[in-house]
This record gives structure tokens, sequence and C-alpha cells, in this order.
């Protein structure tokens, strides 16, 4: 139901599955230690790994999601000349909430590869993979009230999509103390009448186009 | 009886109610069911911006009425029935129900509400809702209430804004294909919230509360 690879101008996606990836490159970005990375998890919703077995277990996480349905999510690595090319910049992808026929973005970039605008094309790819494939109504998404990075990130592609930004959630995500989050969201409408203008394509496992 | 169940008072009071939880008044499903069943008075009218389906038949009153118990014994929350105290008119009747739903690991509260249609337009929302945040603040010590909405609803959107203005809390905005109701409709909502700074400083409460074993 959804593409194995996604890519964009300047980004290729692949599902976060151990097929896809091996948790030890993972396991070196987001241990304990890593460069940056506390800085980098500062405002997410998890803490740096102490095991490769927890890295492995988030990418099996993310393959039993994808089976299930219920979140599609990404590895996310440069293309050709960019900076980095090839490594693993971070993830991102959807979680599908179908009932109220809506999916909700989330993403976390490596800091070698903030400020560079990969978000904001990673959003438009999934943004077209909601709307265009999965025919969802309203994809959202939220930043931790003091993250101003994200805050920036997501208003720039928000608005690109006529989107809106909804409020401020108090106490949205569990932690002591609990924290704040701020929602955006944007309608196939929006999307469709914004009619923003950026490169995608979608394959499948074999690397055929998809759908 | 749970320990948990003791963090949440059999009964409460305040100036014109009395809020009695489900668990302590062993309130007969049957009784309920005459106004939430398919066929209650007004109830397409009391449900019709409510995430439930009116009743079809007495047992599924019987598994809310369980639900609501388990609830109070996990401590997560609890449901009371409203009526009316003596001097008021329909004085002991069930004039409706409020929830409080407990999400501990956030420190956050979030109100429910149902009235039935005689006992619209009394303030018994606004009054509900003070002993609800001293229930929340007070006793439970959580750091944040909230309430919403669908946009469509006018009454609820007037009684909460009062409520929440009252004690000091603010409107969030309107979010949109928030919530999906049990006959598969999907809304937005409008939200509201409330922390104990807030409703300690603004001290809007106007009615006594007091609560009792």
């Amino acid at each position: 139901m959804f593409p194995a690879i996604i890519e964009t101008e300047r980004l290729r996606l692949e599902p976060r599955t151990p097929e896809y990836v091996d948790a030890l490159d993972v396991y070196e970005h987001c241990k304990q230690g890593a460069p940056h990375i506390d800085e980098v998890t500062e405002h997410l919703p998890w803490d740096p790994h102490q095991t490769p077995n927890e890295t492995a277990a988030f990418l099996e996480r993310g393959a039993e999601r994808r089976e299930a349905r219920e979140q599609v999510d990404y590895v996310i690595r440069t293309k050709g000349d960019e900076n980095g090319a090839g490594e693993i910049a971070g993830f991102g992808g959807l979680t599908f909430d179908w009932d109220t026929d809506s999916a909700e973005l989330g993403t976390w970039l490596r800091k070698p590869f903030w400020g560079r605008g990969y978000s904001g094309e990673r959003a438009l790819a999934l943004c077209e993979l909601a709307f265009d494939h999965l025919d969802i109504g309203v994809v959202a998404v939220t930043h931790d009230a003091g993250n101003e990075n994200s805050a920036r990130a997501i208003e720039k592609y928000i608005d690109r999509m006529d989107g809106r930004r909804e409020g401020t959630l108090r106490s949205f995500h569990a932690g002591d103390p609990p924290r704040d989050a701020v929602r955006y969201s944007v309608t196939r409408a929006e999307y469709r009448d914004a009619d923003p203008d950026y490169e995608v394509a979608f394959y499948d496992e074999d690397g055929e186009p998809w759908p | 009886m749970a320990v948990s169940e003791k963090l949440f008072p059999d009964l409460i009071e305040t100036d014109r109610l009395r809020l009695s939880r489900v668990g302590a008044d062993s309130v007969d499903p049957l009784a309920l069911y005459e106004h939430w069943g398919e066929n209650a008075p007004d109830i397409e009218a009391t449900t019709e911006h409510v995430s439930w389906d009116p009743h079809s038949h007495p047992h599924s009153v019987a598994e809310t009425l369980e639900r609501a118990i388990e609830r109070t014994e996990d401590g997560d929350g609890s449901m009371f029935l409203l009526r009316p105290r003596d001097g008021e008119p329909k004085a002991g009747s069930i004039a409706g129900t409020a929830g409080l739903f407990i999400s501990w690991d956030r420190r956050l509260a979030v109100f429910g509400m149902w009235l039935r249609k005689p006992f619209w337009g009394r303030g018994y929302s606004g009054e509900r809702a003070d002993a609800m945040f001293e229930l929340a603040f007070d006793h439970l010590d959580l750091d944040v209430v909230r309430v919403s909405h669908v946009p469509e609803n006018g009454n609820s959107e007037r009684a909460i804004t009062k409520y929440v203005d009252r004690h000091g809390g603010r409107r969030a905005g309107r979010f949109r294909n928030r919530v999906s109701f049990e006959d598969g409709s999907i809304h937005d909502t409008v939200e509201y919230s409330v922390s104990q700074r807030e409703w300690r400083d603004a001290d809007g409460a106007e009615t006594a509360v007091s609560f009792l074993e």
C-alpha cells in the first residue's frame, strides 16, 4: 500500500525497516554520545539509545507499523552532489489516524543536515503521498512549543501548502514536566489549491514506478 | 474498594447540584436508560454534538457504567451523576452526567459533560466545572485541564467560554479532523485549557464546593 522508495530533488527515502537500513549504522547516529545527539533529541519524544538493541527494536517497530498500516516511516539520505550524500540524514514519515481521515508528519534530522530545507522537501513529498495516493483529508504536524528550528521549518512548508497554524495544546506530551505542542494542519483542498511546485517520484521494491 | 477509587470523592455538593460518583452511587442502568435510550425525550438534541449515540438497549448503558467504574478503579477518572438539590426545579432527578478523564503522565484532565434538555440554560455546566476544577487541581494536583467542543455546538461554546474565562484559562484554537464519533463521523474541535496556576490566580469559582465520603 506504500511506496518503497521516494525520491525528491535532493533526497532519497527508504523504508525504516531492517531490510533497508542497518541497525548498527543507525545506532552510530542516535546513540548516547553521538555528535550533537543531545541537541538533536532536545525537543523529540525519545532519548538517545543506550544499546544497539534499542536501535534494532526501533527498526522492527518501523516494519511492524508499516505492515499494520499505522505508520510509514523512512530513512532519509541525501543524493548526488549534496554534502554527506548517501549518509543517513535522519528519518521522516506519516502516522495514520484512519478514523479521523488524518495523518501526522514526524521527522528528525542529524545536525549537519539542518538548515538546508530538507525538512520541507520531505514534508511536501509525504503530503503528496497522503493526499494524492492515500486519500487522506487532513495532514497535521506538531512541534514542541520551545522548538524554534522546527517552528521555522514547519511554518514555511505549511505556508507553501496554504495550511494553517491551529494553536498550542498544553501538556500534549508526557514527561517531567509534560510538554506543550503547537499544531498545524493542511487539508487536501488547501494543498490542491496551493499546488506547490516540487519534485517527487515514487518507486516500488523493485525500483519500478509506484503505484 | 480499590485504592485508586479513594482518589475520587463519592459525592460532591455545590450550591445547587449534587454530583454522585458512578460506583459509589449504584444507579440502576434502567433508570439511566430512560434518559439515554433511543426513545428518550429530546435525545436527538442532547446527543447531537457528543461522541456517543443514543443507547439501543439497557445492556449498553450498563456497559458504559461498568467502564466508568473500571476507569475509577484504574485511577484514570470518574463519572458523576448530576442531580439538582432541594429547592431547585426537579430536585433529585438525574439532570446529566459529568466525566473526568485523566492522563497522569501528562498531569492532565479532560472534562466531559452531558445534560438533559430541561436543565439547559441554568448554568449547571459552569457550576459542575467549578467542582471538577477543584477536584482536578486541589485534590489530584494535576497541571492542566482541557475541554473541547465541536465547532457547531454553540451552547457548549457559550458555556465553556464563560467558565474558562472565569477560571483564567484560554482558547487554544480550532483543530481539524481531531475526533471521530461512535457513528463514524469526523469532526474538528475547539479546544480550551486552564492551568492549575491560572485557576488559583483567578479564584473564579461562583459556588461553594464540598467533597463528601
